[in-house]
């Protein structure tokens, strides 16, 4: 059995990643002909230029040539793994950006992360050993205003509350532990949520079923029964949830990250798109592009390495 | 009222806490503990897009800039009038057009070089070069051959109007006789830069491990998106004039984000441009914290309207449209950010200048000129676009308000992302474009020049040969008083054919910690920080009078 | 949302007659009903606008500025002096439409393609779900935000990204629900009687599946909903003077400690029309599945 499995999880994966060069190579495309279609450019200033000095910064970088050879180039500039230089930050290359922003949002993700398994896990857990109760309803009132408050109600609130009235927290920006408390509660507020539904969910089966009955009969403790059985048994759909959460979670901070001025990658694609930075805008998407679909691949060998009911196809 | 109020603060019971915490009557505001150390933060807006004085061009590039380089003449940090920088003394020929500069002996490059007027003639023969593409090279191009030599026209540069005579004695020959030249050399793009580590370190020499600078603080990191941090350059020239040891640069863009920063007391002072502050919160904050400074820009707020399109092609049409503006409600009712009303182009504040009248507002002739123009009450006008950038969109809602009401004309409006705005304007698509202009230098042809025929940032698209005329005529002119004089009567000339229709002068909005010296207003310009200080014992001068400005 | 949308997946209703457990189940349940009330008489509320509206949207009155609430505007008034109140009737006009049509996009699309996947089966069905999977690990969002950037956001653009957005799911459920029912008794009778491939769909397939399709779909309106207002936080949704209770709340979410009004009323109406679908949709979901009235 294992023999068999162990060159069909390879073969998979080895189908899954010529799968992807082609979206890859369609999400390039895509992003490049949008930006070159869209009206402005990135060295439009307030101030006029010169039309002779913006020839040259255009020639400087290659705008002057037809488009097709542009991206011509650009393809084969990708193939070496280099995105380029930033047009509205000359002094950096856009891989330095990707290398200065991405470890930001990875940290603020999975604090974020942290912080839902910490407060969902046990809140669903409550929830679940008072099935139909008021701690039940209570938790699941608060699960759903969780879903309903959108992030940027809730990171302004906090920072409200927390730097401006108490002075506990600073504001905004990156660096210090306490710099990462107010915007990983604002990220991962909504994923407690999931964590904790899920949690509920699954634990009130887990507490029907008759090995716990069984534990019960027996006399074992109630503590016991839930730290030693039911959790184990519940923890699996958290667990495959987590894949696609790390994904969505390092996207999503775009928002989290303006709310609090964070220097993640998210913040450099939002304002790379509004000043035109063709070069930034190209390589945050395509990075986040190969980054999901490479999350996409583990959650999926995951699920086959762990279920070998699935097949592969 | 006040219990429908309270019943607000019930449902959202945080800020309730809040506003009872915060007090009704706090004099500053919020926290206003010094920092510990003597350490000098602030907000410096933006990601600074250059480091590279030679290519920079943005405000919040200037504001490091000028922490970092300094020029031949430098920026009084007090009124920001040129002072002798680099170089100690200069002599000016009678005719105007040539200035020798005499470099100091003992400038030096943080790697200990001496600043020699080589590499001034490397600096701007660099900037000048096409093939660096800086952006505000035209600003070089009252040298004598820079424009030509930037346009490619002219290859050698040994023909450009600078020359180094010796190490320290530089030579420059002028188009004509340019009466604010030692305003411009106080400018980055005049700065110099470190020949060496550039050929050795291209693009990347403003890298914090290999940049060299010759101005008061040297950059020791640098966090892209979230600060810079500088130190006192020991090694500087004027060295014993700095009192600050460290300087923090936060980037912050949003101004909410650099507002809470500073209520939360992260920074010191939140410039003009540094982020900002939202204008929702200054008609609270005005007249009730005493750390907020309004002081007016050298800047104005108008409307370039598009001459090619009729009916406004009439002037007057477009009189009418300025007539019909009462400037008053939309400063002093809507904005309430200390702002002044003006129908005038060229701002106050520029020295013998003749002063603007005060702002026109005549409903009743705006309509009969409306008429006269042939739209009785309105009738027959077609519906014309406003298109604006988003932070200006609330003036025109305000515009929209007031010419309907006045004129029965019906505006809509399109409020446009800031780089598709630009690119309307630049390519005159828009009937009416709201615009705004901030001077460079403390002379009015900073404005006057906006409007000649051939400026790409006479949006208008508005010509006229006396005006050209008269503009020429002043860039010629040696007699200083004859010369404003002539700019004036141009002024005069434009408005009546209103191609652009002012609104007010734009007013800087800053905040100041009550322990902070040295910060005075910078109307057109970003402020050195050489004077720069902390009192960590201001509550107890309070009593005493307090430094600064106000 | 994915993930509440995932698990209807996994609780696909069997029973030929769902609909009298959904009724049980909501009248049983006060919440459920007061949820639906809510539901009800914000979008009405919203429509009439024009009607119940005391003063227009963009009715700009600058000398009264931000006002606290009071008799005459009681929601208050924004920094332009405009009534707060119809300000979120009209907005919520925008909001509904951009959830109502973004779902309704995702519906028509999700529905075909799903249904044309599971029907068809083999090869067909492997490339189209391949698709899908690969349009999983687009980077959405961004590609929304250039969309919506670079060629300025109007509200057709808006309908369109968002929608765009949703029917990946929506066709994922579809297609495991034809599936799961093509092999039917009275699916082999129709075909045998010979039903054109169409109309098995039409007539047997899809009437047999509005269950899951009705779940997800209630469940879809607040999650685009919530894109919009994210949108908008961003400073990509509708564009001034028009407002969704997205923008309201963004323009009043920094203003917070000196205008609280601004912010908490857009926002407790938002959070009260997504709780209450959300709540709906997931009760929807309880009682269409078969473990929870076992």
């Amino acid at each position: 059995m294992r023999d068999r499995r162990k060159p069909a999880v390879i073969k998979f994966i080895i189908r899954r990643v010529l799968l992807s060069i082609p979206v890859i190579f369609m999400v390039a495309t895509t992003t490049f002909f949008i930006m070159r279609l869209a009206p402005g450019g990135p060295f439009m200033s307030e101030k006029a230029i010169p039309p002779e000095i913006m020839a040259n910064i255009q020639s400087k970088y290659g705008l002057d040539q037809p488009l097709l050879v542009q991206y011509g180039r650009y393809l084969r500039n990708l193939l070496h793994f280099d995105l380029g230089p930033s047009y509205k930050y000359p002094e950096r290359t856009v891989n330095d950006i990707i290398i200065a922003g991405f470890p930001v949002s990875l940290e603020l993700g999975l604090a974020a992360l942290l912080f839902a398994l910490v407060i969902g896990i046990p809140a669903g857990v409550i929830a679940a050993v008072n099935h139909r109760g008021l701690a039940d309803h209570l938790t699941m009132a608060v699960i759903f205003f969780g879903i309903s408050v959108p992030t940027f109600v809730v990171g302004p609130l906090l920072i409200f509350l927390f730097s401006l009235v108490l002075y506990w927290f600073p504001p905004g920006l990156w660096g210090s532990p306490e710099q990462l408390v107010l915007p990983a509660i604002t990220l991962g507020l909504p994923y407690s949520v999931y964590v904790a539904r899920l949690m509920r969910t699954e634990m009130v089966e887990v507490l029907e079923q008759d090995y716990i009955r069984t534990a019960r009969a027996e006399g074992v403790g109630e503590f016991r029964i839930l730290w030693k059985h039911a959790l184990n048994g519940s923890l699996l759909p958290v667990v495959s949830f987590l894949g696609p959460a790390v994904a969505d979670l390092v996207t999503g901070s775009i928002v989290v990250e303006k709310i609090f001025a964070i220097p993640g990658l998210g913040r450099y694609f939002v304002d790379s798109a509004f000043s035109r930075d063709y070069t930034v805008v190209l390589g945050t998407v395509l990075f986040y592009a190969i980054l999901l679909i490479l999350a996409n691949l583990v959650v999926d060998v995951a699920y086959r390495v762990l279920d070998p009911r699935i097949e592969y196809s | 009222m006040e219990s429908v109020n309270k019943f607000i603060l019930l449902l959202l019971a945080p800020s309730s806490v809040v506003l009872a915490a915060c007090g009704p009557r706090s004099e500053y505001f919020g926290n206003v503990e010094p920092p510990a150390g003597n350490v000098f933060r602030f907000t410096v807006g933006a990601e600074p897009e250059y480091l590279d004085p030679g290519r920079s061009t943005a405000l919040y590039d200037a504001r490091v800039s000028v922490l970092l380089f300094e020029g031949l003449t430098a920026k009084d940090p007090r009124t920001l009038r040129p002072r002798p920088g680099v170089a100690e003394r200069w002599d000016i020929s009678e005719d105007g057009r040539t200035y020798t500069f005499h470099i100091r002996k003992n400038a030096l490059w943080s790697d200990g070089h001496p600043v020699t007027a080589h590499d001034f003639v490397y600096s701007w023969t660099r900037v000048l070069d096409p093939k660096t593409g800086a952006r505000y090279a035209g600003y070089l191009y009252a040298i004598a051959n820079a424009e030509a030599f930037n346009q490619g026209k002219l290859k050698d540069a040994a023909q450009l109007g600078f020359r180094a005579i010796d190490d320290s004695t530089l030579e420059v020959r002028l188009n004509a006789p340019v009466p604010y030249f030692l305003y411009l050399t106080a400018f980055e793009t005049y700065c110099p830069v470190p020949r060496r580590v550039l050929e050795r370190y291209g693009d990347h020499w403003t890298d914090p491990s290999h940049i060299v600078t010759d101005g008061p603080f040297l950059l020791r990191e640098h966090r892209p998106h979230d600060r810079l941090v500088l130190e006192r350059n020991p090694s500087y020239w004027n060295a014993q004039e700095l009192r600050i040891d460290r300087i923090i640069a936060y980037v912050v863009d949003d101004q909410y984000t650099a507002t809470n920063m500073y209520e939360a007391g992260m920074v010191d002072w939140l410039p003009y441009g540094g982020g900002g502050i939202p204008p929702d919160f200054l008609p609270y904050m005005r007249g009730r914290f005493r750390d907020l400074k309004t002081f007016p820009l050298i800047a104005t707020i108008y409307y370039d309207v598009n001459v090619a399109r009729p009916p406004l092609n009439n002037p007057v049409v477009r009189r009418a449209l300025s007539l019909a503006i009462d400037r008053r409600e939309i400063t002093d009712g809507l904005l309430r950010a200390g702002d002044l009303p003006a129908s005038n182009f060229v701002p106050v504040g520029f020295p013998g200048y003749p002063a603007p009248p005060p702002p026109e507002y005549d409903p009743k002739r705006a309509a009969a000129l409306l008429a006269e123009a042939g739209f009785p009450n309105g009738r027959g006008f077609p519906e014309l676009e406003i298109v604006t950038p988003p932070d200006r969109r609330k003036v025109a809602e305000a515009m929209q308000q007031l010419w309907a009401r006045n004129l029965n004309l019906h505006f809509s409006i399109h409020s446009e992302e800031f780089a598709s705005f630009l690119k309307r304007a630049y390519s005159h698509d828009f009937d009416l474009a709201s615009s705004r202009w901030i001077g460079d230098y403390l002379d009015p042809t900073t404005f006057t020049d906006l409007l000649e025929s051939t400026n790409a940032n006479n949006f208008s698209g508005w010509k006229n040969p006396d005006y050209d005329r008269l503009v020429a005529q002043a860039r010629l002119e040696l007699d200083p008083v004859r010369r404003l004089n002539q700019l004036h009567e141009a002024e005069t000339l434009m408005l009546a054919q209103a191609p652009v229709i002012p609104f007010y002068t734009m007013a800087a909005n800053e905040l100041v910690k009550p322990y902070v010296r040295g910060i005075y207003p910078a109307t057109w310009d970003v402020l050195p920080l050489n004077f720069v200080s902390i009192d960590h014992q201001w509550r107890a001068h309070a009593g005493q009078k307090e430094a600064g400005r106000d | 949302m994915s993930t509440i949308a995932q698990t209807v997946l996994d609780t696909a209703p069997l029973g030929t007659s769902p609909w009298s457990a959904v009724r049980r189940r909501f009248f049983g349940d006060p919440l459920m009903v007061v949820c639906a009330a809510v539901v009800v008489v914000v979008m009405a509320a919203s429509l009439l606008a024009p009607w119940i509206a005391p003063y227009p949207f963009d009715a700009i009155d600058l000398k009264l500025g931000a006002s606290a609430p009071s008799f005459a505007h009681w929601m208050g008034t924004d920094t332009l002096g405009r009534d707060l109140f119809s300000r979120c009737l009209y907005g919520g006009q925008i909001s509904i439409a951009v959830g109502v049509v973004g779902t309704l996009v995702s519906l028509i699309v999700g529905v075909l393609y799903g249904a044309i996947a599971g029907y068809r089966g083999g090869r067909t069905d492997e490339l189209m779900m391949r698709f899908v999977d690969l349009m999983y690990s687009l980077p959405y969002l961004f590609l929304v935000i250039i969309l919506l950037v670079f060629f300025s956001s109007s509200i057709v653009m808006l309908f369109v990204a968002l929608g765009l957005v949703q029917w990946l799911t929506m066709a994922r459920i579809v297609r495991g629900q034809v599936l799961s029912l093509k092999n039917a008794e009275f699916v082999q009778a129709a075909r045998l009687a010979g039903t054109r491939a169409a109309g098995i769909l039409f007539h047997h397939l899809l009437p047999n599946m509005t269950g899951p399709i009705v779940v997800y779909a209630t469940l879809t309106v607040p999650s685009v909903i919530l894109q919009e207002a994210f949108l908008s936080f961003l400073g990509l949704g509708v564009q001034p003077p028009r407002s969704s209770w997205g923008t309201l709340i963004s323009d009043g979410a920094g203003v917070m400690g000196l205008f609280p009004w601004l912010v908490s009323f857009p926002a407790l109406i938002l959070a009260a029309v997504l709780f209450s679908l959300n709540f709906l949709g997931d009760g929807l979901r309880d009682a269409l599945d078969p473990r929870t009235h076992r």
